[in-house]
């Protein structure tokens, strides 16, 4: 049975036990919670980390699960270079990011 | 570039995949650990890239996730091998090549030398070969400490020498002793202490001026010496308090000693002469001309094209180039071309004139080089003489010139020594 406290922590990084055990032991924060690592060079090409599965993916549209929400990012001539199990790396022209949490949706 | 070298040499698949959830599809091969690379999206379907041993685990993701898979494209070198199967000539090349290059990779094929200003390039390499170091030799039989000791001995004005094998390249570095340039001499003086020499007259002549720097003057001035004579004697007596000559030094006699001489000069030049008229082309206005390529292996030799005497008089110009692989390995492999000019010869003679002129040009051409040795003229009676079939100019110059050529003494046995 999920406890009340536990039912309200959907929010990317909303997770205050974890947060503190992350900050007390100065791991890196992707590692501890999961949080999806994001790197976005220029317009042109992002490296995504930590991430569960690809929802909707066009030429125009990628939404991607993640730990707690989905990463949607919009633009042209989307291309995945390469799609491995913990890292997939995307080019194309990216309009824009956003990020969709659980409760939002 | 590194990983795409690796995975065409693994070979890899352009596969289709087609079906109600493509996207269901790559997360299950993420999931499954499978890599895919070039992923583009299409209106239903999705192309992608897939290495050969990914793909044989893709039939349980495609019964899972209901897509069909389609292959497109077969790339990298097991396909290439296998479509090429059949060829083993190409294959055994290929080896064979892989196999020469490792070998001839483990040869020296050349050797560079740096720093030296005093020892030209060939000495040294002479010097290395009389050592066994050259071209073609294996890299394992090169000792560079060996060869740096080697030079160091050899030349002693060398203070340093650095030897290293780069590549199939032997380089050789050395620095010389720029400064004590005298040193040199010195060390070079005592070598040749051990072994007396004597200046003596190269020509008969009158000795006029003598300046002595090492050994014992033989001559005075005014006399009149023969071919061979001893001038300058590097044999000094070392006599003992009674002037009795109980040894000698060893020197290398040197001075400079000027003596007259009459040197005879005669050049003949024939009256008629022929006279080349060459063809010329119309268009374009050149020399008529025929040439042809040869290619020379050894003895062997190759032509291209045909070069039969069609005309009476032909003049034959042959260039040759030497084929070279770096900058001094030489193969024996040659590129020619001959060039064979016809002409049509006519007979003249030369007007008076024209003789006069000719024979005054060769003899101021003598003239000049005689000046050049340091040779001074101090008569001249050279006159030009014609005849009807050839003319010359003959006659006696008295010069004043550099006398003096070293030659072995001969040293006297301890019996022979006056008492």
């Amino acid at each position: 049975m999920k406890s009340k406290k536990q039912t309200t922590k959907t929010a990317f990084g909303d997770h205050p036990i974890r947060e503190k055990v992350a900050e007390i032991s100065e791991l890196p924060r992707d590692a501890v919670l999961g949080m999806p690592l994001l790197t976005v060079l220029g317009q042109s090409e992002f490296t995504l980390e930590n991430y569960t599965g690809i929802i909707e993916y066009t030429d125009a549209l990628l939404r991607i699960q993640v730990k707690g929400g989905q990463i949607k990012v919009t633009g042209k001539r989307f291309q995945v270079v390469y799609y491995a199990n913990d890292e997939m790396k995307v080019k194309g022209c990216i309009h824009s990011i956003e990020y969709l949490s659980s409760e939002a949706r | 570039m590194a990983a795409n070298f690796f995975r065409t040499v693994q070979g890899y698949l352009r596969i289709r995949v087609t079906g109600y959830a493509v996207e269901r599809f790559l997360n299950a091969c993420g999931y499954r650990g499978i890599l895919l690379w070039g992923i583009t999206p299409l209106e239903d379907a999705c192309e992608m890239n897939i290495r050969i041993a990914d793909f044989r685990k893709l039939k349980p993701v495609m019964k899972k996730t209901g897509t069909r898979v389609v292959i497109l494209n077969r790339i990298g070198l097991p396909f290439f091998f296998y479509r090429y199967r059949h060829r083993k000539s190409f294959f055994f090349g290929a080896a064979a090549c892989a196999v020469l290059i490792f070998l001839l990779s483990g040869l020296i094929w050349d050797i560079d030398i740096r720093g030296n200003l005093t020892y030209t390039d060939e000495t040294i390499l002479e010097f290395l070969a009389s050592k066994d170091i050259q071209n073609g030799m294996l890299k394992t039989q090169i000792d560079c400490e060996r060869i740096a000791k080697d030079i160091r001995k050899e030349y002693a004005d060398v203070i340093w020498v650095s030897a290293s094998v780069q590549g199939a390249k032997l380089k050789i570095q050395v620095k010389e002793n720029t400064d004590a340039s005298g040193m040199e001499t010195d060390l070079e003086v005592k070598k040749e202490e051990k072994v007396p020499m004597d200046l003596v007259a190269d020509r008969d002549c009158v000795i006029t001026e003598i300046v002595p720097r090492t050994g014992m003057i033989q001559v005075r001035p005014g006399d009149t010496v023969k071919e061979g004579e001893v001038l300058i004697s590097g044999l000094i007596p070392v006599q003992d308090d009674a002037k009795e000559i109980i040894g000698y030094q060893y020197q290398k006699a040197d001075a400079d000693i000027r003596g007259k001489a009459i040197l005879p000069y005669e050049d003949v030049l024939e009256n008629t002469y022929s006279r080349k008229e060459y063809f010329y082309e119309e268009r374009p206005h050149q020399m008529r001309r025929r040439q042809a390529y040869y290619l020379r292996v050894g003895r062997f030799q190759l032509a291209f094209g045909n070069l039969q005497k069609k005309e009476e008089n032909q003049e034959l110009h042959t260039s040759e180039y030497q084929i070279c692989l770096g900058k001094r390995l030489k193969l024996p492999i040659y590129l020619g071309t001959r060039t064979v000019i016809p002409y049509t010869a006519h007979p003249e003679t030369y007007e008076k004139k024209e003789i006069q002129e000719r024979l005054s040009a060769d003899f101021k051409r003598y003239l000049r080089e005689l000046e050049k040795k340091g040779v001074e003229i101090i008569e001249n009676n050279v006159k030009i003489y014609t005849g009807s079939k050839t003319s010359a100019a003959r006659g006696e110059l008295t010069v004043l010139l550099p006398v003096g050529t070293l030659k072995a003494s001969q040293i006297p046995e301890i019996s022979e020594l006056p008492k």
